[in-house]
């Protein structure tokens, strides 16, 4: 040991060669000379016009008299440009004062190993630190005093109207006046208690559904009820809303579709389309992948009851007659008068017919057929296509007298919509699987339907609930496109309060106020999602 | 190698043919295997001894010939199918253990849901069937926390606790490190011990030779020759498999 330890001299302290530092590291070619210079250029632009920016304007700090007071004074000086920039200059030289040093002493404390790792890293690094730290630093200040130091936040009418013409910031007003539109719409007032307590229960629910999928969670065994009880919500939700038929006045007044709006339409049509189309994208997924060949028989008596519902709908009421032409040019006709049951009787058979041809002629697999063409078309249009068609075009293949529920129409429409796109992050979930577990199921005597339930899905949803999520978000957000098919949703309703006489031209607090509030939940379910996905991958793999 | 009495034939397989497409990949076999009959099917890759043997459970359909188990025909019956299914245990090269479950969960899943027992009554034969198998102690970890043989033996578990009357190895060690054959064969043996019927696909002569009680040699797609593992490995009367033996013993 004495004899390594005797040659081992204390490090020579180096000294700073600065030419030779700039010459490999700054200029070492044309374009790092070049990249240098730009740098050092956008850096003297922006310290200058830091240092000449205008001081911030104040709203609520003037004494009565006009007076800016001591702490409108303090608050001036703080956020002048002169101020703020001579400060981000000097932490920035303290800094690379700091790195500077450690690098030619070789001592690194912890905190200017972290300098120079993050900040400081190089010539080009520092530089870069010092532009963005004063660009972000007047971005903040620009916010504030237009959010906060030069804002109104009255929301009463008439001191707005006075004070508006000498706010420079925002007038948060529009917002604090038009709560309740925003949350509910024109939702009358009266029955406004029954959309909070549906969205106490949604909100309840989403709780214990976040706690109950927690790994070792003690309402593990709640799993299943809690699915239940989101489907379950969904009609009892849109009861609670709808209210009780017959009452005109009341507690539990009637309140039709179109009074429906604000954040409660968009809670109502995102909660209903995610629950729903989860399952419809799991089957369509399952059946594109489908290896059953021809027409299973249950599917044959599906759409014949199907088409006997819609055939008995469109029925005339007295007996249907159908003029037949027999010859091509200037025909002489024939008139068919049909029973309802044999009319029913015909359509049946042409169903039976039809399907017979397709499974033992063309030995076909329907179902992956039927998928496919199902999921490729409904991704091949936009959003906005399917939702005009629910809108204008179901109607007209819709049996005559039976009118549905514009509200239902679109949600329909989105659930179908996202059905589709659900199935295709299904299906990559479900190719993930090795066939191997397949076999180790079925080889142990379990079902197909077994082994899809107990074995794959479950690692095949657990693969895709990042993709499954971010899905859903995308629907979250895409309910604000219902406003062109009429209804009111939180972003339709908030241009409406734009348009109020005593708010004219407010667009912009209403909008940061919008997407502030679509922010946070499409930002908790991010974070749901995250929690789920630690929770489910726990000892695994 | 004390050998018990053999029981009534359990497998019977008549001209059983395979195509893959165009590629003919069982060609007409035809043999029997009895109660309590250890069986080890040896051959080159591509011979169609995996396929065969997966042809049993119907893992791979046959497309002609007949395939009896324990007195019920294979056929497109799937009531048949899953008769069969509950009685022949399976293991696989590639172990496929249900990752997303536990050791124990991934034993009693089968008897809870196939057999319809009750959770207490799979478990305590779970316990039984670990116990077998010397691992124990791993019922609560999850398969990816366990090492290659450890798994392959909860996998002969898992088979197990179905109570299955056949065993089929599909290359049961071929996906091991070389320490951790042994621990798997040891199962193995053990089973053969007590009287289980096992049909084995391996390249384990050693296993080959001690506990079978005979050897079928498959080459392009048909058994070329079976006989006892003594008599086979001295004097193997087929040219293929002399060829095969010379090939892998003087290695």
């Amino acid at each position: 040991m004495t004899t390594i330890t005797k040659n081992v001299r204390p490090p020579e302290v180096p000294r700073l060669d600065i030419n030779h530092w700039l010459r490999n590291q700054v200029f070492s070619n044309i374009w790092y000379t070049l990249f240098a210079f730009v740098l050092i250029g956008l850096n003297g632009l922006v310290i200058q016009s830091g240092f000449t920016a205008q001081p911030i304007k104040l709203a609520f700090s003037y004494a009565p008299n006009g007076q800016v007071t001591a702490l409108g004074n303090l608050i001036l000086t703080v956020t002048s440009g002169p101020f703020l920039t001579s400060a981000v200059i000097i932490l920035w030289l303290i800094g690379a004062g700091l790195v500077i040093y450690s690098a030619t002493q070789h001592r690194w404390t912890s905190v200017s190993h972290w300098l120079k790792d993050s900040l400081f890293t190089g010539f080009f690094g520092a530089l870069t630190t010092l532009l963005l730290t004063i660009i972000i630093v007047f971005s903040l200040r620009a916010m504030l005093a237009w959010g906060f130091f030069g804002a109104e936040f009255s929301s009463d009418p008439k001191v707005v109207e006075l004070i508006r013409p000498n706010t420079p910031g925002a007038v948060w007003g529009i917002v604090g006046a038009n709560l309740q539109l925003f949350a509910i719409g024109r939702y009358p007032t009266e029955a406004g208690w029954r959309a909070l307590l549906c969205l106490v229960i949604v909100m309840v629910l989403a709780a214990l559904s976040l706690f109950a999928w927690n790994f070792g969670s003690p309402l593990i065994k709640f799993r299943r009820p809690l699915v239940y009880a989101w489907l379950f919500t969904i009609p009892l939700t849109y009861g609670i809303l709808y209210g009780l038929p017959g009452n005109e006045t009341g507690p539990m007044m009637v309140v039709k579709t179109d009074l429906w709006g604000g954040f409660l339409l968009t809670v109502v049509l995102s909660v209903t389309s995610i629950v729903l189309s989860f399952p419809f994208g799991l089957l369509l997924a399952l059946g594109r992948r489908s290896q059953t060949k021809g027409v299973p028989y249950l599917s044959v008596w599906g759409f014949i009851l199907m088409a006997i519902y819609w055939l008995l709908g469109n029925y005339p009421s007295e007996s249907a007659t159908y003029v037949i032409p027999v010859i091509f040019r200037n025909p002489p006709t024939v008139n068919v008068t049909l029973s309802p049951f044999m009319y029913v009787a015909l359509i049946t058979a042409l169903v039976v017919g039809i399907f017979w041809l397709v499974g033992h002629y063309l030995e076909g697999n329907l179902i992956k057929t039927f998928c496919t063409v199902y999921i490729e078309l409904v991704r091949g249009v936009p959003l906005i296509t399917v939702l005009f068609m629910a809108n204008i075009m179901l109607p007209i293949f819709l049996p005559k007298g039976v009118e549905i529920d514009n509200l239902l129409r679109v949600v329909v429409g989105l659930i179908m919509f996202s059905a589709a796109y659900l199935a295709e992050i299904v299906r990559g979930g479900l190719q993930s699987i090795p066939k191997g577990q397949y076999e180790a199921a079925v080889a142990l005597g379990l079902s197909t339907t077994q082994s899809m339930r107990l074995i794959i899905l479950p690692q095949a949803l657990r693969a895709v609930i990042p993709a499954m999520v971010g899905d859903f978000i995308g629907l979250f957000k895409d309910t604000s496109l219902v406003s062109i098919v009429g209804l009111f949703d939180l972003l339709k309703i908030a241009q409406s309060a734009i348009s109020q006489p005593e708010w004219l031209g407010l667009q912009r607090e209403t909008y940061v106020f919008v997407a502030i509030v679509y922010w946070v939940c499409s930002f908790s379910m991010s974070l749901a999602s995250q929690r789920l996905e630690k929770n489910l991958g726990v000892g695994k793999y | 190698m004390s050998k018990k009495e053999l029981g009534p034939d359990i497998i019977v397989c008549k001209d059983v043919n395979k195509w893959y497409g165009e590629y003919h990949a069982l060609r007409g076999v035809s043999t029997t295997v009895r109660e309590g009959e250890v069986v080890v099917i040896i051959g080159p890759s591509g011979s169609g001894k995996s396929t065969w043997i997966r042809t049993l459970n119907r893992l791979e359909e046959h497309q002609s010939g007949q395939i009896i188990i324990d007195g019920t025909e294979l056929n497109n019956d799937v009531r048949n199918i899953q008769e069969i299914r509950r009685e022949v245990g399976m293991v696989f090269q590639q172990f496929n253990l249900f990752p997303h479950l536990t050791v124990m969960e991934n034993i009693t899943l089968a008897p809870i849901h196939v057999r319809g027992w009750s959770r207490e009554r799979a478990e305590e034969e779970g316990i039984k069937q670990l116990k077998r198998v010397k691992i124990p102690e791993q019922a609560g970890k999850y398969p990816g926390q366990l090492s290659g043989g450890q798994q392959q033996r909860v996998a002969i578990a898992r088979a197990l606790a179905m109570q299955p009357k056949i065993m089929l190895f599909d290359e049961p060690t071929s996906a091991l490190d070389p320490e951790m054959i042994k621990e798997v064969l040891d199962a193995m043996q053990q089973l053969a011990d007590d009287g289980m019927t096992i049909l084995a696909v391996t390249h384990e002569m050693g296993f080959a030779r001690t506990v079978a009680h005979r050897v079928i040699f498959f080459d392009q797609g048909n058994i070329v020759e079976e006989n006892q593992p003594l008599a086979f490995f001295e004097n193997p009367k087929h040219e293929r498999s002399k060829l095969f033996l010379s090939q892998i013993l003087h290695h």
